[in-house]
């Protein structure tokens, strides 16, 4: 609980801007993640997006939302401006229990038109895709650090 | 040794307003006993008349008598003339929960009170979060009694509710503790629920649980509804069984599709799956209780919460549903997840994307709501009354904040959360579930 309680005021204390990895205690990881895509994509068309969560360590992930714990935000790649995250910010709220017992890996797909929220178009140029789990500090998730970039082709 | 909880909350409360610098407007917390009272952070009901005893010393709440006059209540009486005045103001433009008619006159008279309301909400929420919060079923001012009323469910937990008081320095008498009415006792999270009504777990033959909105009849055949995106398919009649309490209970009926062709320029070229509901309904195999939702016992918490899940009877649903809420109402939502929750509606038509899908003009609301708690009933107490508003299909991934519509961000890095309830809902509201499944107003309230 000691811990518990310490990481909760480390999160909180994340909205004055510090990075998150910097301030999770230095403990062995227990699951990684990672992403994997197309490398080219035209305007327009819809995009694929894979992304996995490997459990490395001795006790089971259970995840409630169905996976929409992880996400997967888009980036222009030359100003790491987000332009669009899936899940989005709202999601819907059905209980949809995931296990994730270790060794096992778990792969969520999503699918990206590449408009924003509002339903603009993303311009063309180069885009990176940046995993994240929105997981409880507890389980201690490491984000393979390969970047994925992809190009938005006219 | 206090609580894990007390001191989270602690926490969390002092890194806010570490943060208040240049995440998010100034706070302006009020130490009282051993908890931070953040008037910016507190719901309307509680908001409105914690002002008034900022601005007039001595007051001690407000409440409507059985006539409908306005009861004020005072430690002062010297100065019954300045908070008539103030309270009469007030009430009428920020209190709409009994979507009374705004403006209208109402008598008022003053009365003594033994404490003022800024005290008894700061005891409320140090008895919150002290180590007897576990036991507490619900808790909250009763301004008619100018008390804090505790429900527990164990008699036995009544001596630890006032050590606990006592620690604190809450006088003895400004707090009653009550017993819950726990008979039938049925959780709606795990119950088996027959006749079945609204509020209630369900599973729609989605991958996950959802909650049951409400009860319908149309032509003499019975439905029930909960959210489209709970049953197999979304906007598509699979026809999938749905399930209750392990039985069978009926079969997908309705699922309009996604395909509205309007208000967005994704919807109108088909880029995306639009409606204006997120709402299914199926036909009953099994007994269902006409035009009600479970009656929850206790008192419904705000955001961020598990509010009660005990259901102790059904609610009748009046016949005169609400279309939709206005900006600032206060809603009530039941879900099977975080029970019974309460808060005001922010925004009330807001075209909304998830995923592939967008959800046009749906309501935000600054309530309580977790995974689980789609399908449930959104709806105006009134006494024994509920009319119902809207249903809820969705929740924020951010915390305490309004996310970024656009880009799928939380405005401050770590404010993500999926693993507790969420501060705010969406709900699509009942107007678009009248005009997409086809049901009338009379079919889910008495006439």
């Amino acid at each position: 609980m000691e811990i518990r309680i310490v990481s909760a005021f480390l999160v909180a204390a994340l909205g004055c801007g510090a990075q998150e990895r910097a301030l999770i205690p230095d403990k062995e990881m227990s699951a990684t993640l990672s992403v994997s895509a197309p490398p080219t994509v035209k305007a327009g068309e819809w995009m694929t997006v894979d992304a996995f969560l490997t459990n490395l360590g001795d006790k089971t992930i259970v995840m409630e939302a169905g996976g929409k714990e992880i996400a997967t935000d888009f980036l222009r790649a030359d100003t790491d401006v987000q332009v669009y995250s899936l899940p989005g910010p709202v999601v819907t709220a059905e209980l949809h229990i995931i296990r994730v017992a270790p060794g096992e890996t778990f792969r969520v797909t999503r699918q990206w038109d590449m408009t924003n929220g509002a339903g603009i178009p993303v311009p063309p140029g180069t885009y990176k895709i940046r995993p994240r789990a929105v997981l409880p500090n507890e389980y201690r998730v490491r984000v393979d650090a390969t970047p994925i970039t992809f190009i938005v082709t006219k | 040794m206090r609580s894990a909880r007390f001191w989270l909350s602690l926490a969390f409360s002092f890194a806010l307003v570490g943060c208040a610098d240049d995440a998010a407007p100034p706070l302006s917390p009020v130490v009282r006993g051993n908890v931070l009272v953040d008037a910016a952070l507190l719901p309307p009901p509680e908001r409105f008349q914690w002002e008034i005893g900022k601005q007039i010393e001595g007051f001690g709440g407000v409440y409507a008598d059985s006539s409908g006059g306005l009861v004020t209540l005072t430690t002062d009486l010297g100065r019954a003339d300045a908070l008539r005045e103030v309270v009469q103001a007030r009430v009428v433009v920020s209190n709409s929960t009994a979507r009374t008619p705004a403006g209208r006159a109402r008598p008022m008279r003053v009365t003594h009170a033994q404490f003022t309301y800024r005290s008894l909400l700061s005891w409320k929420n140090a008895l919150s979060m002290s180590d007897a919060s576990g036991i507490i079923d619900g808790i909250g001012v009763i301004e008619s009694k100018n008390r804090i009323l505790v429900l527990v469910r164990d008699p036995r937990s009544i001596s630890l509710i006032r050590q606990n008081a006592r620690a604190i320095g809450i006088p003895d008498n400004a707090f009653v503790v009550a017993r819950t009415q726990t008979h039938p006792a049925q959780s709606i999270q795990t119950g088996y629920f027959r006749p079945t009504t609204g509020g209630i777990r369900i599973n729609a033959g989605s991958p996950g649980d959802c909650t049951l909105w409400g009860n319908a009849v149309r032509d003499g055949v019975r439905y029930g509804i909960t959210a489209s995106h709970c049953t197999a398919v979304k906007g598509s009649v699979t026809p999938s069984t749905v399930v209750q309490g392990g039985g069978t209970i009926g079969v997908e009926a309705i699922d309009p599709p996604w395909n509205v062709r309007e208000r967005h320029p994704q919807c109108i070229s088909g880029t995306l799956g639009c409606r204006y509901s997120d709402a299914a309904a199926f036909v009953y195999s099994e007994s269902s209780s006409e035009k009600t939702i479970a009656r929850i016992s206790g008192s419904p918490c705000g955001f961020a919460c598990y509010g009660p899940t005990t259901a102790i009877a059904p609610n009748r649903i009046n016949s005169w549903v609400v279309d939709y809420p206005v900006d600032g109402e206060i809603v009530d939502k039941v879900g099977q997840r975080t029970g019974w929750s309460r808060g005001w509606v922010e925004g009330s038509c807001f075209d909304i994307r998830v995923d592939n899908y967008r959800h046009l003009c749906s309501v935000r609301v600054v309530a309580s709501a977790h995974f689980g708690d789609s399908g449930a009933p959104v709806f105006f107490m009134y006494g024994d009354y509920a009319r119902p508003t809207g249903i809820l299909w969705g929740r924020d991934k951010c915390r305490n904040t309004f996310p970024n519509l656009d880009d799928g961000s939380c405005p401050a890095p770590g404010y993500e959360d999926l693993a507790n309830p969420g501060n705010a809902f969406y709900m699509s509201a009942w107007w678009a579930i009248r005009q997409e499944l086809g049901f009338s107003d009379a079919s889910v309230g008495w006439p």
